[in-house]
């Protein structure tokens, strides 16, 4: 017997199984073909970007002229698939193109789906169906992860670039973060123009600020940006490139013209300012206090005018005239003869008395109030300055009333002579100016 | 000839019809996945009733299936792990669970589906000659002998599917805390 080696056993049994399965092959290719069943789709894939899922198909049958041909789309969550009842769920019933959306299924980010598809033909008579693919689906191991949603890049002060990323979006508008928590992103950025010289200098970063250091100051840059999730080596695609450029320090000749511009501008400023005010100033004192003087007679005649002009000050209140007591006497006709002012003499006299009294009483309550014990010789120089004052005030009294009685004389005297003159108006013929 | 080439094509075929499940590069359980399973069992219905208290009872929980040895070599426990879900998918397969359990039941059935399809790999790691497997094996299997005979007993009411549960948290739990080989 001739002993067969391992490999010979082992190659013996690789033709039997490859046989089996090639009959296997053709018996399926001619079952098809003889039963006359609709063409299934083929290349049944799915097209999935972060919770976006589409089901994508081609259909090579022949299209004859009254046929219709539509498709249908269904899931099922694999671990029902061994349950004898089975509650698919359609997606897409009866529609003519060779592509159906899963998103609005929702379906659970972490499961493990089956979708299904099949062609149906429709014809006057009949509808006939092809045999269903399936295509099992999980997306957090076969979801494609997408880029970013929004890449902002800040210049921020002396080399110094902030780069703040948007994390993807589900279809909800919600962060893919919550589906797949360990999302990361690889920036790369370049100096402009320098992409195809040397390779990018690359950051990984789970957070989404970003600040990249130590750059050349005043020159652009530019940055894209890829999530990443390790792992089932997920990858999105790049965004598109943003550049930039980026601060530094501020040149010293800047600062220098800087400052040159703004101390000559407060030195022009400031230099208006006080020609201005001088300007003003002066025309101010010219208003207030002027430099021309009215002429001499025209002040003199301010001055000298009588009371009917209304006046702040005049010159009368000046000097004071303090009268102790004032008795109005009778009007007395004068007569100009001496006897009657003699008559006329214990008038002043009953008023200088009073006066006196009055003075006296002034002086005397002034002693009182100084106490009882004043000498005798003061005294009597008291009483001979008392007799002295009263003699002068007796003088000024009686000139006074000498004036007063002389106008009040003249003015009767007026009288009388305007009644004389009226009276002879009266006869004779009057020219009346009017 | 003719058949050489049909051959390689056969066996071209034959292993891009494999691939359906799509590779990963590490073998292994997922702690964040048996960190959703365990949230997500724990979502479907609200706090234990305070009626089923009676019903509860304790079930020495098998902690040797899991025990971990102090040589790196972690893949009996792991083993134990993938066999726990197994179990727990055979175990939820029928139907019965309570009606008032909300949608997150689905979600948990379908994630622990998940795991079990994608971590087949798990069992044909080696481990060490020295592991008894059989052992842990059989210690998991009969603790959830004791559970589904806890359905059995009581009928899959709700009261029975409610202790089911809370078994199935703290085994969930145990593993999450005791593990070292999740990735």
């Amino acid at each position: 017997m001739k002993s067969h080696s391992p490999l010979v056993s082992y190659m013996l049994r690789m033709k039997a199984v490859i046989l089996l399965e090639y009959v296997v092959f053709l018996l399926l290719s001619w079952s098809y073909s003889v039963l006359g069943a609709v063409e299934p789709p083929a290349h049944v894939t799915v097209e999935a970007l972060n919770t976006h899922y589409v089901l994508v198909w081609d259909w090579s049958g022949e299209r004859a002229g009254n046929q219709n041909v539509t498709f249908t789309a269904e899931w099922l969550a694999k671990y029902k698939l061994r349950r004898r009842h089975q509650d698919w769920e359609s997606v897409c019933v009866n529609v003519s193109e060779t592509r159906c959306d899963f998103t609005k299924a929702e379906l659970n980010y972490l499961g493990m789906f089956v979708l299904r598809v099949r062609a149906n033909v429709h014809t006057h008579t009949q509808t006939l169906h092809s045999a269903w693919v399936d295509r099992t689906f999980c997306p957090d191991s076969e979801a494609a992860l997408g880029p970013p949603s929004l890449v902002e890049m800040s210049a921020q002060g002396r080399g110094l670039l902030e780069v703040k990323i948007s994390d993807p979006v589900t279809h909800n508008n919600k962060s893919m973060k919550v589906h797949v928590p360990e999302l990361y992103y690889r920036i790369q950025y370049w100096k402009l123009g320098t992409y195809s010289q040397r390779p990018p200098q690359v950051v990984d970063s789970v957070a989404s600020l970003v600040t990249l250091s130590e750059l050349e100051e005043w020159t652009d840059f530019c940055v894209r940006v890829q999530s990443r999730y390790n792992f089932y080596n997920k990858t999105s695609a790049f965004t598109s490139p943003q550049c930039i450029r980026t601060q530094g320090q501020t040149p010293y000749w800047h600062v220098a013209l800087l400052f040159l511009l703004s101390l000559s501008g407060v030195f022009i400023a400031v230099m208006l300012f006080a020609g201005g005010f001088r300007y003003f100033f002066g025309k101010l004192k010219s208003i207030c206090f002027p430099s021309n003087q009215l002429p001499i007679h025209i002040q003199e005649y301010l001055k000298d005018t009588s009371s009917d002009r209304p006046r702040l000050l005049s010159p009368e209140s000046e000097s004071e005239l303090v009268i102790g007591r004032l008795d109005v006497c009778p009007e007395v006709v004068v007569v100009p003869a001496t006897e009657e002012t003699e008559e006329a003499w214990p008038e002043p006299e009953g008023v200088h008395l009073d006066r006196h009294g009055s003075g006296d009483s002034g002086v005397y309550s002034a002693e009182e109030a100084s106490g009882g014990g004043v000498a005798s010789q003061e005294e009597e120089e008291l009483r001979r300055g008392e007799r002295e004052w009263e003699k002068e005030e007796r003088k000024r009294g009686e000139r006074e009333w000498e004036k007063e009685e002389r106008k009040r004389g003249e003015r009767e005297w007026e009288k009388e002579e305007r009644k004389r003159g009226e009276t002879e108006e009266d006869e004779g013929v009057r020219d009346v100016c009017v | 000839m003719a058949l050489q080439s049909c051959s390689w094509l056969t066996i071209i075929l034959c292993f891009a019809h494999i691939n359906a499940v799509p590779i990963k590069p590490t073998c292994g359980l997922q702690r964040r996945l048996v960190d959703q399973s365990y949230s997500l069992l724990d979502s479907v219905g609200g706090r234990f009733p305070v009626e089923c208290l009676d019903h509860y009872r304790q079930i020495t929980f098998p902690s040797s299936a899991f025990n971990t040895s102090e040589a790196a070599d972690n893949a009996g426990a792991e083993k134990m792990a993938y066999e726990t879900l197994k179990l727990i998918d055979t175990l939820f397969a029928n139907d019965s669970m309570p009606t008032s359990w909300n949608n997150n039941l689905e979600n948990f059935q379908s994630l622990i589906y998940r795991q079990i399809e994608e971590s087949r790999c798990i069992m044909s790691k080696t481990h060490s000659s020295l592991d008894d497997f059989q052992d842990r094996n059989t210690a998991l299997k009969t603790f959830f002998d004791k559970i589904a005979n806890i359905l059995t007993e009581k009928e899959s009411s709700i009261c029975a599917w409610e202790v089911v549960r809370q078994q199935i948290l703290s085994t969930l739990r145990f593993i999450l805390q005791s593990s070292n080989y999740l990735l």
